[in-house]
């Protein structure tokens, strides 16, 4: 009998829910913004797209879920960070869900994909989550595709320079994974690297590798003055271990993924070698920068305790910046996206403005970010190893300052292309 | 023949060609363009690729997991050289010789396929093409020079038809019902050829197929290459629907989804596969919406997990199912409730046949 | 003179540590009608395996009518002329009477690699009717074999090995398992077969073989150790002793 009562109860809640809810939207005027969220929350980068949505929501709290007198719609979908997928669930959004924007996807082939998808539609705009692949806005961009955030090749800015003219090396080692992502960030590194006259040594090894020793050797017996580490994941973490085992005492400067708190934080005896590390990237844990500091405690008190990071992560701070984007362009419509979003898209193309860390934002005529990158530095801290923002290129475009025409002519980044090319 | 089946399958085919311009009544215009072509037309691509495995399956006995990389072959063959793709690799044809050299690749590996895992069976022969398949997708992925590596090689955008383009929903919907329709009553065709028979024969019995004078492995590996077209079929679809293709269309999820779609659509009759990736498509694409985003896989792995509960031969075999119980029959030894025959019960004995 | 149809020399087949044929030394010449009788495991359906190829001989040579065939694969033996039944029915339970029959057929004619459907008057289908006929199945031919009574299957399984009009017949118990009203039906079936036809027969229902046989070959341990025309061969003491003392 309590039972029969709890369930009539619970049925009579719930359907008193769903008409409150039902009725709401009555009441608001103009129809809401459908905006659809695009990240992958299965697969490899699970991790990275919950941080994703934990800022996107977070930043859409902040402002009441309203922009321009409109309501925004959130409606979130996830991919396995497998292009096919990507696309599936982006047709989805599109079709089914008739959302207007779609803020995603998280990895380079998704974008890529998405790109080419966005370039059939009309009347609907797509805007980066944190794909990363150059050729996405560099090479056949699409009207509707715009990118808030930086590419890897772009991450690399003022490296090269701050080795040369700084540390005074004028001969490095590269090791790198040999696939799409170390190639452009070597890239990135070589063209400001071997423009100022140094000289590179690459050793590439395939995603996967375990065991660097015979590479190691070679470094250590070569002239080179510092060595660059471009790999990912438990690559990197293998790399920088076996070359604590060996004794290795030449300086480090890591790839933008190198510097990352699941490197960091994992024990042995690369956090020795990995102190004092100079990287580049588009944030790091400290950053001396009012703006970020703000960030960063919003976020600490809204998911600390509800599995959140110490400190957002590269995926989160892509996907904020890219919603800010869209929100500020929304604010400047007034939430207008008639016309084919023509007006929306206007907006967005000439929108400036700041990233979650402090760094400027404009696109360029590609609808690529202009921004700023960070030198990065790892510094013990409290006991606990932290990326320490020392310096800041400003305004880096996606052809680090070469003239378009000339970058495209350099072909894209491989194993074969490395970028290093004297001026 | 005797296909019961024939007179069914045309008016399926009738009401799926209709289906672009029913649909607009039932339903909102756009919800009606996302059901033909993301639903359906997705449904239709990625049920050619898993009839070729239920072709297989149904006919010669062999479950073989290399079909999805079959597929990948035509599809990568197909950015390889089609002008147009991004990266650039070869891209000197057009889609008019493209596509024929992408359905040559693919039969050629289904033959290949076929010749290595020649002298296995059952669960050895579903490990081996398993293992053939990562074993592609693994060099795919790590090669850029031919393959572009993870990022694979998009800008597939698809030819021009009569005119009408490709990238119109509504024309790629009639192009890729019309190769399913082509595909699936050739298969019913064929299988009353010599050469059906003969592999059905192979699949009930190899070594009286061998007494009777055929060379079983020659069918074997010719009945491979014929899943193998099949299978590029669908790959040169499923590459112009995506755009594009990348690694992770061919790699052990994808593979995973063809097995997943032809078991949950009956390994009876290749109808099964298209009904399997109908279930299959629907399910992944609202599963998200009907249950928590962050673990709606668990939702999808439940219901394939009830379907082969309820009927261990696939949704097709619930029709079959249904039937007997409503005209309370004795089950015949129908075909078309069939599960993968295997070899007739042994009645051998030791003393019969020496170890 | 004329060539035996087979010639076994010093035929042995071993299964690991198991001897089933050990050096048999036999001829049957065209024409003949041969019976196989032994105890169970004695080596008979092991001989036949090694004469139609199923398990090559593992040592000795086989002849089909003068031409070495000791290294051939089933399918080409079956080419140059052996058909052969099997003791438990292998038919194909998901086809036709018709179908098994068209394939039986097929098998040794052009065509039997082909991707069209047989034409009306296709020729293999004509004589798959006729074998049918033959067999007293007609009245089955769109049945599935998976339906059929086991007198059917064993009507059929004769009709299969008969289709590519082979010289040399090999029946492995076409009676076993028959009820009694099946068995006259089955000895008409193997009289009116044509003369010219060799036909090597094992059964155990000694009514059977000896009144279907001229010549009796009789196993034991995978030695032939008697060999007698049909009509001698109950009194021959080996035989009693150890076939038909121990029964079946």
């Amino acid at each position: 009998m309590t039972i029969r009562m709890t369930r009539r109860a619970a049925l009579l809640g719930g359907a008193g829910l769903a008409a409150g809810t039902l009725a709401a939207p009555a009441v608001a005027q103009p129809s809401p913004i459908r905006l659809g969220g695009l990240t992958t929350l299965e697969g490899p980068f699970a991790t990275g797209g919950q941080d994703a949505y934990r800022c996107v929501q977070m930043e859409l709290e902040r402002i009441n879920h309203t922009i321009g007198g409109r309501r925004i719609e959130f409606i979130r979908e996830s991919s396995n960070a497998q292009a096919d997928v990507a696309l599936a669930r982006a047709r989805k959004l599109i079709e089914q869900d008739n959302v207007d924007i779609i803020l995603g996807p998280l990895s380079g082939a998704e974008g890529i994909a998405l790109r080419d998808y966005s370039r059939t539609l009309t009347g609907k705009t797509i805007v980066n989550g944190s794909s990363g692949a150059s050729d996405t806005t560099l090479r056949n961009p699409s009207p509707n595709f715009f990118r808030f955030s930086t590419d890897g090749t772009q991450w690399m800015a003022g490296l090269g320079r701050h080795v040369f003219q700084q540390m005074g090396i004028r001969e490095v080692a590269v090791t790198a994974g040999d696939y799409a992502f170390p190639y452009a960030q070597v890239f990135g590194f070589n063209l400001e690297f071997c423009r100022l006259g140094g000289r590179v040594q690459h050793y590439w090894a395939p995603l996967g590798t375990t065991d660097f020793t015979s590479q190691i050797a070679q470094i250590n017996r070569s002239n080179a003055g510092a060595v660059v580490v471009v790999h990912g994941g438990t690559d990197g973490l293998a790399f920088m271990t076996q070359y604590a085992q060996a004794g290795g005492s030449k300086p480090l400067i890591g790839g933008s993924i190198m510097a990352d708190q699941t490197m960091l934080s994992a024990r042995g005896p690369h956090r020795r070698v990995m102190n004092g590390m100079i990287s580049g990237g588009p944030i790091a844990d400290v950053i001396d920068d009012p703006t970020w500091r703000e960030f960063v405690e919003r976020y600490r008190r809204r998911w600390l305790n509800e599995g959140g990071f110490q400190s957002p992560s590269i995926h989160a701070v892509n996907y904020a910046t890219n919603l800010h984007g869209i929100l500020h362009a929304l604010g400047a419509v007034n939430g207008d996206l008639s016309n084919n979003q023509a007006a929306f898209q206007r907006a967005l193309a000439a929108a400036e403005i700041t990233a979650p860390t402090g760094a400027a934002v404009k696109l360029d005529h590609n609808r690529q970010a202009i921004s700023d990158i960070f030198l990065n530095k790892i510094e013990e801290r409290q006991g606990t190893a932290q990326v320490v923002a020392f310096g800041r290129t400003q305004g880096v475009n996606q052809t680090l300052g070469m003239p378009e025409a000339q970058f495209l002519q350099l072909g894209a980044p491989s194993r074969d292309n490395a970028g290093c090319v004297a001026a | 023949m005797r296909s019961r089946a024939a007179p069914w399958s045309l008016l399926g085919l009738a009401v799926l060609l209709a289906l672009p311009w029913l649909l607009p009544q039932l339903l909102p215009q756009g919800q009606a363009q996302f059901w033909t072509a993301s639903i359906l037309g997705r449904a239709i691509v990625f049920g050619i690729i898993a009839m070729s495995l239920t072709f297989l399956a149904t006919y010669g006995g062999f479950v073989s997991l290399a079909q999805m990389m079959i597929a990948g072959i035509a599809g990568y063959t197909l950015a390889i050289f089609v002008e147009g793709a991004v990266p650039r690799v070869v891209g000197l044809l057009g889609y008019g010789a493209a596509i024929p050299l992408a359905l040559l690749a693919a039969t050629a590996m289904g033959i290949l396929m076929g010749a290595i895992s020649l002298r296995s069976r059952d669960i050895y022969l579903l490990m081996i093409t398993l293992a053939l398949g990562m074993g592609v997708f693994r060099f795919i992925e790590t090669n850029i020079a031919w393959f572009n590596g993870y990022e694979g090689i998009r800008n597939v955008v698809g030819p021009s038809l009569f005119g009408l383009d490709f990238r119109n929903a509504l024309v790629f919907y009639h192009a890729a019902l019309g190769t399913a329709a082509l595909l699936y009553f050739g298969i019913l065709y064929l299988v009353k050829t010599p050469f059906g028979l003969v592999l059905q024969g192979i699949r009930d019995n190899p070594r009286r197929v061998a007494a009777l004078g055929y060379a079983v492995g020659l069918h074997r590996i010719a009945a491979f290459g014929v899943a193998g077209f099949i299978a590029g079929c669908g790959g040169v679809l499923s590459t112009i629907y995506n755009i594009g293709i990348s690694p992770g269309s061919i790699g052990l999820g994808a593979t995973v989804n063809i097995l997943i779609m032809s078991v949950i659509g009956g390994l009876g009759h290749p109808i099964g596969a298209f009904i399997g990736s109908l279930i299959f498509t629907v399910l992944d694409t609202f599963a998200a919406t009907i249950y928590d985003r962050d673990r709606f896989n668990t939702l999808i792995g439940l219901a394939f997990l009830a379907i082969v509960l309820v009927s261990p031969d696939g949704a097709i075999g619930v029709g079959a199912r249904l039937r007997r119980l409503l005209t309370a029959q004795p089950r015949p030894a129908s075909r078309v409730c069939g599960e993968v025959r295997s070899r007739p019960p042994s009645t051998r004995t030791a003393k019969e046949e020496p170890p | 003179m004329t060539e035996p149809a087979i010639r076994l020399q010093a035929v042995s087949r071993r299964f690991g540590a198991l001897q089933a044929v050990r050096d048999v030394t036999l001829d049957v010449m065209p024409g003949e009608r041969r019976a196989v009788l032994g105890p169970n495991g004695a080596g008979k359906t092991t001989l036949f395996n090694t004469i139609c190829g199923d398990y090559p001989p593992t040592g000795g040579s086989i002849a089909l009518f003068g031409t070495d065939i000791t290294g051939l694969r089933p399918h080409q033996r079956t080419r140059l002329g052996i058909g052969r039944t099997y003791q438990t029915s292998l038919l194909f339970n998901g086809l036709t009477v018709l179908e098994n029959l068209f394939i039986a057929v097929r098998g040794l004619r052009p065509g039997r690699f082909s991707f069209l459907r047989p034409g009306r008057g296709d020729e293999g289908v004509a004589r798959a009717r006729e074998l049918a006929d033959r067999m007293r199945l007609s009245h089955l031919l769109a049945a599935e074999v998976l339906n059929l009574s086991h007198g059917q299957r064993r009507q059929l399984e004769v009709g299969m090995a008969l289709a590519g009009d082979p010289r040399v017949l090999m029946l492995d118990e076409p009676a076993a398992g028959l009820s009694p009203g099946d068995r006259p039906e089955l000895l008409r079936l193997l009289r009116e077969l044509p003369r010219s036809l060799t036909l090597i027969l094992i059964e155990h229902d000694m009514d059977i073989a000896l009144s279907a046989t001229d010549v009796v070959s009789v196993m034991k341990d995978g030695v032939v150790v008697v060999e007698a025309p049909a009509d001698r061969i109950e009194d021959h003491p080996v035989v009693q002793s150890i076939y038909l003392g121990s029964g079946h």
